[in-house]
């Protein structure tokens, strides 16, 4: 696999952001042959599943311009603003986030990784492991 | 009747929904209600009907009618920022008559509901699906004041059901209040209030934090 | 460290989450019984009649999915939208025509006979006299409300699908199904809704305490 999307936590309370780094391997030697990988764009998106219709929506996104042999190792930062919703799981609806890094290929279908990641409300570090809302009985 | 100002960091709402709506509503079905009975029942048996109809409303929504007149629609004074999950916070109910008016104690019901509401479309079809996931119940008691009619209500922001005040294009999760009071010369009806609640979890869910 | 209600059940995600009867991902067909249409330009129109929520346009879309033909649906809304031209081609499929105007579906008609068109459509009420007038021959049928086993068969294929083949798989009791039946007035839609909503809250309780202190 080309691509690495390492997080530093998969839990981000509103109002705060995911680190980690992005990693992608040289797939070219950049000199005698470029890569056909051009960038990558990282993007925090909340969508729904459940009885309405769809709703998704990118939050937040990066830019990494890739040298010409794809080669890529950055540190990354997407903020969850203060108004986002958190990730639930409801009757008629489930709140869900991912972060997706979508490599921008030459004349060919991008790739796209993505993993699922966790948004809890403002305080809920430490408390949360699933989505809201919170279990009835505590440890 | 005076208009103390409010204390800071608080906003008055008012209910949604109106007055003229529900005029609207009955003003459009009454015609149809009408041209369908003579279809069936012929003019005379309409007319019996409508009468029937018209002293039974009476005789039940008399007091409530005359009461309503007498008083202005309730306010709701609300935090101005949006409730943490799992906070307990107190409003405030008020509601003032028209004219200087003997008010007894009276009880203010209240139902905090979190609904849940999932819009699908197909085509231009649409169907919108809702259902409560959180309901609870408290009472407060309604006294008179210069202000008129005022009540402290304790509502209780469940962390365990329901979510944040959510608006998206078809997904919508929705925090009101629903008031009614009773009493003697007290209008029967219920007034709905949106509160926004936060994507914050009260202190007393933090982790860390231990009862004393 | 997330934890997933859901996968902890064995789900992928809800069995019972909405999709367009039409998406190649509605796979969870039921099988109602019905006879397969004619081939295309056999003069025919085929009608399926039924309430909303019965599983008129799932139906319509399972035939168009084994042979393809082009496909109109008439919006209720906004009405000019009704007016749109509907396609004459030997093999069509429509959902919705009991909206079109009937000047526009009366020459429609025509136009499909003068073609020899075989045509399926899903409707709330019944065309056959006019389809006839305009030189048509008719089969007709009719989706009642969905019974018992027709309920059970749809929430189970749907589950089935939703879950983790590596996992035990989530199941409804059949009382909870019987529930859901009587509850939902014979319409897959509402019962789809209830089931929807029955998971959810078996998923939720199904979870293990979190590290909340209070």
């Amino acid at each position: 696999m080309t691509m690495g999307l390492e997080l530093d936590d998969l839990v981000c309370p509103v109002g705060y952001q995911f680190t980690g780094r992005l990693i992608r391997r040289a797939d070219a030697d950049g000199v005698s042959q470029t890569s056909k990988a051009r960038a990558v764009r990282l993007v925090l998106r909340v969508y729904t599943e459940g009885r309405g219709d769809v709703d998704k929506r990118d939050v937040s996104s990066s830019n990494f311009d890739l040298e010409p042999h794809g080669g890529l190792n950055a540190g990354f930062s997407l903020a969850v603003p203060q108004t986002s919703p958190i990730s639930y799981d409801g009757s008629l609806m489930r709140i869900r986030y991912e972060i997706e890094a979508r490599v921008d290929l030459k004349l060919a279908r991008d790739d796209r990784y993505s993993r699922q990641v966790l948004v809890v409300p403002e305080g809920g570090m430490g408390v949360y492991d699933r989505p809201h809302p919170l279990p009835l009985r505590p440890v | 009747m005076t208009n103390a100002p409010l204390p800071p960091g608080t906003v008055l709402r008012d209910p949604i929904g109106s007055l003229g709506k529900r005029l609207l509503g009955f003003g459009i079905s009454a015609p149809i209600t009408v041209v369908l009975s003579v279809a069936f029942f012929g003019v005379r048996w309409t007319i019996v009907l409508a009468l029937v109809a018209g002293g039974l409303l009476a005789m039940i929504a008399k007091d409530s009618l005359l009461a309503s007149l007498r008083w202005n629609r309730p306010t709701m004074q609300l935090s101005s920022t949006p409730y943490p999950l799992g906070s307990v916070p107190i409003v405030v109910y008020r509601r003032t008559p028209k004219r200087v008016l003997d008010i007894a104690s009276c009880t203010v019901e209240c139902l905090l509901v979190c609904e849940e509401r999932a819009t699908y479309t197909r085509g231009t079809d649409t169907t919108t699906d809702t259902r409560r996931v959180y309901e609870s119940q408290s009472s407060g008691v309604g006294e008179g004041t210069a202000e008129g009619l005022v009540a402290e209500i304790e509502l209780n922001v469940s962390a365990h059901m329901g979510a944040p005040s959510l608006k998206l294009p078809s997904n919508e999760v929705v925090w009101f209040v629903e008031v009614g009071i009773s009493g003697p010369q007290l209008p029967r009806d219920t007034h709905r209030f949106i509160i926004d609640v936060a994507a914050v979890l009260d202190p007393t869910y933090r982790a860390g934090v231990q009862d004393s | 460290m997330i934890v997933d209600r859901y996968t902890s059940s064995g789900l992928r995600n809800n069995p019972f989450a909405a999709t367009d009867p039409g998406s190649a991902g509605n796979s969870c067909f039921v099988d109602r019984g019905l006879s397969t249409p004619p081939p295309r330009s056999s003069l025919t129109l085929v009608q399926v009649i039924g309430d909303k929520g019965a599983g008129k346009s799932t139906q319509v879309h399972e035939w168009r999915r084994t042979a393809p033909g082009p496909y109109h649906y008439v919006a209720a809304r906004p009405y000019r939208d009704r007016w749109a031209r509907p396609p004459v081609e030997p093999l069509v499929y429509a959902d919705e025509i009991d909206r079109m105007p009937v000047p526009l579906r009366q020459r429609w008609f025509r136009q499909l006979a003068a073609a020899k068109s075989t045509v399926v459509a899903g409707t709330h009420v019944d065309l056959g006299l006019s389809a006839r007038r305009a030189g048509l021959a008719v089969i007709t049928h009719h989706i009642g409300p969905a019974d018992l086993a027709i309920i059970r068969q749809v929430l189970i294929a749907k589950i089935k699908q939703a879950s983790l083949e590596s996992r035990v798989t989530f199941a409804l009791a059949e009382f909870e199904i019987e529930d859901i039946h009587r509850r939902c007035g014979g319409s897959l839609r509402a019962a789809e809704v209830l089931a929807h909503e029955l998971v959810a809250m078996r998923v939720h309780h199904a979870s293990q305490p979190t590290r909340f202190h209070r």
